[in-house]
């Protein structure tokens, strides 16, 4: 008989234009953690997409057990045993927990037992070592708890295999931790786990076998133990990175931003930071902890009940965001889609938008002008897009990034806030936005870089405060801190 | 894939043309049918007839393209029209035909104010906001005359409503000048473009720095300010007012916004868009009444190709992505 | 791609069939009645034929299309039209002075002999009468009258006197009422002049003869539901017994007041008076519910309006102001009546 559990065989899918995927063969055993890495655009979602029926590949095979099988949609993977959870989570914002954990199930019976229902859905959770109110709405939930529904739909469906996008990307150390506790039951139950993943670190804890796509086209398959990390990324990449923080030598300059005794109840506690010229300042903590409400009460963006703020110098009056873009502050939020980019705008459009009077000739906008500026971003920031007419909406998520940043540079921000800056993206667009931060402080400006990657932040912050529950715990500095000295600072 | 053949090639811009502008292409295609069946569909003064008719629901047309865009709705401008129609023309008969012009402009304007404020300041519901003051201005009109439709024997008017140069009289000439004037602030402007952003997504503009509660007030006075407009030039043409003109006005300016390719959910479209909605409605209802169908039978007949219009336009543009 | 083709090529020759279908339709036979009678027409059409080579075509812009009371006059219309060998096209004004305008300035292009116009107002009325007399064809006025300023214009209106059935209403009230009372009134549409006329010499006779109406000023906009609603509200408000009489304007308000009253188990109790040939007011008045009605036959109305103009297009004598036939309706002439 043969090992595998699932095996696609040959698989081509074009798009008009584009190779997605060429002849691809991706074998997993049972039982195991198989993880698929590349970076965005190398065609791990189309393969997901062709595995769960979404789409439908050009030609190719697919053996579930060993027989041959075609999934003609969702409901038809879910009855095969395939489950799929979406890096942008596929979940009704407006239902109970326990409708959505069941929604797939709801249309088989034609009544609704709810009792029923609530107490499965809570044993599931429980199983997954979890438990909260099953009638909470999903929209009220944080990143890490619909992740949690995700998964318990997943188990709903009693799947032999899941497929998991991205799981971690918006989850902090503690609930990675628990994710993977949960991902080794599964493993122990038979339950076979296809894992895809940015973070490298992950697929060395959790993971036994690593496939590497490149370009559409399947470039390694390794057990996790014949490999390092150096070399994954080399094949992702397809070339060598040295360096996985770019260092940089200038050294911080005046204090640009005073931050005194920043107060909002029950959100913030007596907040004092202040930040230097050229300086990046991280920001370390778990989701939940106050660091976006920092961010944004700094912005402007969000009221704060008492203290205040000094920029230069002077008590700057922050009633809304634009009070903050005139102050020179600008915020790249953690949710580029939603709160960061007007998708169904241009490249241009998106980056003009800081600053039409910039661009303007008697009050009248002058494309040629915004087209001269969207061109100069896109060579600066080596945003890679068709035009610059382009809408942002079909740009991969480095790229999307970069628009956001260079939106905030057209405003002559000189005080950036960047909040998950290198969420979802890949390897090779991480280390450029990592180059841009360090070029942009190089120019004095400031950055204060939010993020739940604990290497990213220690790697490139000059300080870094640590956050717990709306409060400061404590200060490091960048070059000497290591992760458990931040994880110290958050559980004393 | 790499190796598309030079026709090919064209061959798929044309189609990428003709996706984008379905609603377009048959329109055309359905006035060449016009043209060969009926050649009065052709004659000068029918042409100036379809564009008189669609001029003055039109310029409200354009102004809801702009709500829509920003993300908003108004249903008071049914009530806005009527008001400003009965309000004009009762004071043309008391002070003249100039207060009268500027007096029901502002009037318009005060009452979009009072839409504006209440959605963006108080954050109230826009449909429930319009829907509440479309039947407040309506109630205010019928008091206002007593219920009756009034008229004005004004000469000065009667004089201007029978203006024209080759046919073309004022409406359609201001029809033009509103047309022109609203591409202009969408694109080439700070304004538009912002309106765009807002309607777009309401957070990314917010936490850009725009003004968003700004734009989201100026919308309704656009609205406002366009059908008064729109009533004095429907006053202008049949020199009465009633509290009862225009009911249809509203529901009118949206259906001709969507099937001219401005999306209901914002941040797209635009007002040339609108001008073929425009065109397939008055077109249509010209030529059912050239081709001799009776009155049930053209109401059956508009739904059924206003849904057959927005079904092939959603379906190409599906297919597109 | 083949599929997206031919899909659209599908849809549009579907609305591209449904046009030229009705154009045909329209050319080969007048109206629905003819298809009815297919075989026994079409003979008759060959003779008409024969005379004149193409039937002179009709035009009317009803104002108000799709109310109830205009079916009846539309098809009274239709079939006075084909008696006297016209083809005929009757289009939905919708309320709208501009869109007749619209509509005529169509009809004009595409070249029909005559014109019909029910107006939706007297007020908006002068821009299309002026439009109408340039025109030089002939035409008349159906229903509504026009505003007096351009009355000498109109070459022959075909109305019932308003203010005439108004009275009606009000005597057969105060033949109830000798010592005088109270009533409700229900009316049809703000602004509409047939509401306004009525609520004229209503008014009048009332104040004259000491009867009082309770209820301010209120508008069914001629929809039964509304009007069973204002009456569910009256009762509540004034009490059965201070209503000595329901006042309405039309069958279809009659028939949403009549529906409140039975569920309060008051019909046959309070009384009401109406106007128009509704078959609700027949049964009304045989069950002794409804005292009477004032008479307005649409179907006559609609008829007279053909027949007028027929006069106009031949040349012929026709009176400035032909009075639809009306008067009042007791249970002893109802067999003298047509209903609908």
């Amino acid at each position: 008989m043969n090992e595998y559990v699932l095996e696609m065989k040959g698989i081509t899918k074009t798009f008009p234009g584009v190779i997605a995927l060429d002849n691809v063969s991706f074998g997993v055993k049972k039982g195991e953690v198989h993880a698929l890495v590349g970076e965005n655009g190398a065609g791990k979602s189309t393969l997901m997409k062709i595995l769960n029926g979404v789409i439908k590949a050009n030609s190719g095979e697919m053996y579930l057990d060993g027989t041959k099988t075609n999934i003609s949609g969702v409901n038809d993977a879910q009855d095969k045993g395939l489950s799929i959870i979406f890096q942008e989570f596929n979940l009704i914002n407006t239902l109970s927990v326990a409708e959505n954990i069941f929604l797939g199930g709801l249309n088989r019976p034609k009544i609704v037992d709810w009792r029923n229902m609530r107490i499965k859905a809570q044993g599931l959770l429980k199983s997954l070592g979890f438990s909260f109110d099953v009638r909470r709405v999903v929209g009220e939930l944080s990143t890490a708890e619909k992740q949690l529904v995700e998964i318990a739909k997943a188990l709903s469906f009693n799947s032999k295999i899941i497929v998991m996008d991205e799981p971690t990307s918006s989850l902090t150390k503690s609930e990675e931790k628990m994710l993977f506790k949960i991902i080794k039951e599964l493993k122990a139950k038979g339950v076979t786990i296809i894992y895809i993943s940015h973070k490298l670190e992950e697929i060395f804890e959790i993971c036994d076998t690593v496939t590497v796509l490149r370009d559409g086209k399947v470039i390694d398959v390794n057990p996790v133990s014949a490999i390092t990390k150096d070399m994954i990324i080399e094949k992702m990449v397809g070339r060598t990175v040295d360096v996985e923080y770019p260092k940089r030598t200038i050294l911080p300059g005046e204090k640009v931003m005073e931050v005194k005794n920043l107060y909002r109840t029950k959100i913030l506690k007596n907040i004092s930071f202040d930040l230097r010229k050229g300086e990046i300042l991280g920001i370390a903590g778990l989701v939940g902890s106050g660091r976006t409400e920092l961010a944004e009460a700094i912005f402007g963006a969000e009221r704060f009940d008492k203290g205040n703020i000094k920029i230069n110098g002077k008590v700057i009056k922050l009633r809304s965001t634009r009070d903050g873009k005139a102050n020179s502050i600008g915020m790249v939020t953690e949710d580029r889609k939603e709160t960061g980019l007007v998708l169904d705008f241009s490249v241009t459009n998106n980056i003009t938008i800081t600053n039409l009077n910039n661009v303007t000739s008697q009050r009248i906008l002058n494309s040629r002008k915004e087209k001269d500026v969207a061109k100069r971003f896109i060579e600066e920031l080596k945003i890679k897009t068709p035009s610059h007419k382009q809408e942002v909406v079909n740009l991969s998520g480095g790229n999307q990034q970069k628009v956001v940043l260079a939106k905030w540079l057209f405003s002559n921000a000189d005080i950036l806030i960047l909040d998950e800056p290198t969420r979802g993206i890949d390897v090779g667009a991480k280390y450029e936005i990592y180059c841009l931060m360090n070029k942009l402080v190089a120019e004095g400006k400031s950055i204060i870089m939010i993020s739940s990657e604990l290497p990213e932040v220690l790697g490139m912050s000059d300080r870094i405060l640590v956050m717990h529950e709306g409060e400061i715990k404590g200060e490091l500095l960048g070059e000497s801190a290591s992760g458990e000295d931040v994880m110290q600072m958050i559980i004393n | 894939m790499k190796s598309y053949s030079i026709t090919n090639d064209i061959n798929n811009k044309l189609v990428i043309f003709l996706k984008k502008r379905a609603v377009t292409v048959l329109l055309l295609a359905f006035i060449v049918f016009m043209v060969i069946s009926k050649p009065s569909f052709y004659s000068w003064g029918n042409i100036t007839n379809i564009l008189t008719e669609m001029s003055v629901y039109g310029i409200v047309a354009f102004a809801m393209t702009v709500a829509i865009i920003g993300g908003e709705f108004d249903l008071s401008a049914s009530s806005i029209f009527g008001w400003a129609t009965v309000f004009f023309i009762s004071i043309t008969n008391t002070l003249g035909l100039i207060p009268a012009f500027f007096l029901t402009l502002i009037s318009g304007i005060l009452m979009g104010m009072v839409n504006g404020f209440l959605v963006s300041k108080v954050k109230l519901n826009a449909f429930v906001v319009t829907l509440a003051t479309m039947t407040i201005i309506k109630g205010l009109t019928f008091f206002y005359t007593g219920g009756s439709p009034i008229n004005t024997s004004n000469e000065t008017l009667i004089a201007i409503g029978a203006f024209n140069v080759a046919g073309i009289t004022l409406t359609p000439i201001i029809f033009v000048i509103a047309l022109i004037v609203f591409i202009l602030i969408l694109a080439k402007t700070r304004f538009g473009r912002n309106i765009y952003a807002t309607g777009g997504n309401y957070h990314v503009a917010k936490l850009t720095g725009i003004n968003v509660d700004y734009y989201k007030f100026i919308i309704f006075v656009i609205v406002g300010f366009c059908s008064a407009l729109a009533g004095i030039l429907l006053c202008v043409r049949v020199q009465a007012g009633s509290a009862l003109y225009g009911k249809d006005l509203a529901l009118y300016a949206v259906t001709a916004t969507v099937i001219g390719g401005t999306s209901l959910s914002g941040g797209n479209g635009g007002v040339a868009k609108t001008v073929i909605g425009l065109l397939v409605m008055s077109v249509l209802f010209n030529a059912l009444t050239l081709l001799g169908v009776e009155g049930y039978f053209q109401q059956l007949i508009r739904g059924i190709v206003l849904i057959a219009v927005i079904i092939i336009d959603t379906v190409i543009k599906k297919k597109n992505k | 791609m083949k599929k997206k083709w031919l899909v659209i090529m599908v849809v549009a020759l579907f609305i591209v069939s449904l046009f030229v279908g009705c154009t045909e339709n329209e050319t080969s036979s007048d109206s629905k009645e003819k298809t009815e009678n297919v075989a026994t027409e079409e003979k008759a059409e060959e003779k008409t034929d024969e005379k004149a080579d193409e039937p002179l075509r009709i035009f009317m812009s009803n104002a108000y299309y799709t109310a109830p009371y205009c079916a009846p006059l539309n098809e009274g219309v239709n079939i006075e039209a084909e008696r006297l060998g016209y083809e005929i096209q009757i289009v939905d004004g919708e309320g709208s002075a501009d869109k007749q305008l619209a509509q005529f300035k169509a009809a004009v292009a595409e070249g029909y002999d005559a014109l019909i116009y029910f107006p939706a107002d007297e007020a908006s009325t002068p821009p299309v009468v002026d439009y109408l007399v340039s025109t030089g064809l002939p035409w008349v006025v159906l229903n509504t009258t026009v505003d007096p300023a351009v009355e000498e214009l109109v070459p022959s209106t075909i109305a019932s006197d308003f203010r005439d059935i108004g009275s009606n209403i009000a005597q057969m009230a105060v033949d109830y009422l000798p010592d005088g009372g109270n009533v409700v009134y229900i009316e049809g549409a703000a602004g509409s002049s047939y509401t306004m006329q009525l609520t004229e010499s209503i008014y009048s006779t009332f104040e004259e003869n000491n009867i009082t109406i309770l209820n301010d000023h209120q508008y069914s906009d001629w929809d039964p539901g509304k009007s069973m609603v204002m009456m569910e509200d009256f009762i509540t408000k004034y009490g059965a017994e201070n209503i000595d009489l329901v006042v309405c304007q039309d069958g279809g308000m009659w028939q949403g007041a009549l529906a409140a009253l039975d569920a309060a188990g008051l019909k046959g109790k309070v009384l009401g008076v109406a106007a128009g040939n509704d078959l609700i007011i027949k049964e009304s008045i045989i069950d002794g519910s409804l005292l009477g009605t004032s008479i307005q036959d649409p179907f006559v109305e609609g008829g007279l309006g053909v027949s007028t103009l027929d006069k106009l297009i031949k040349g012929e004598e026709a009176p400035k102001w032909a009075v639809v036939p009306g008067g009042l309706c007791l249970i002893d002439d109802i067999e003298k009546h047509k209903w609908f």
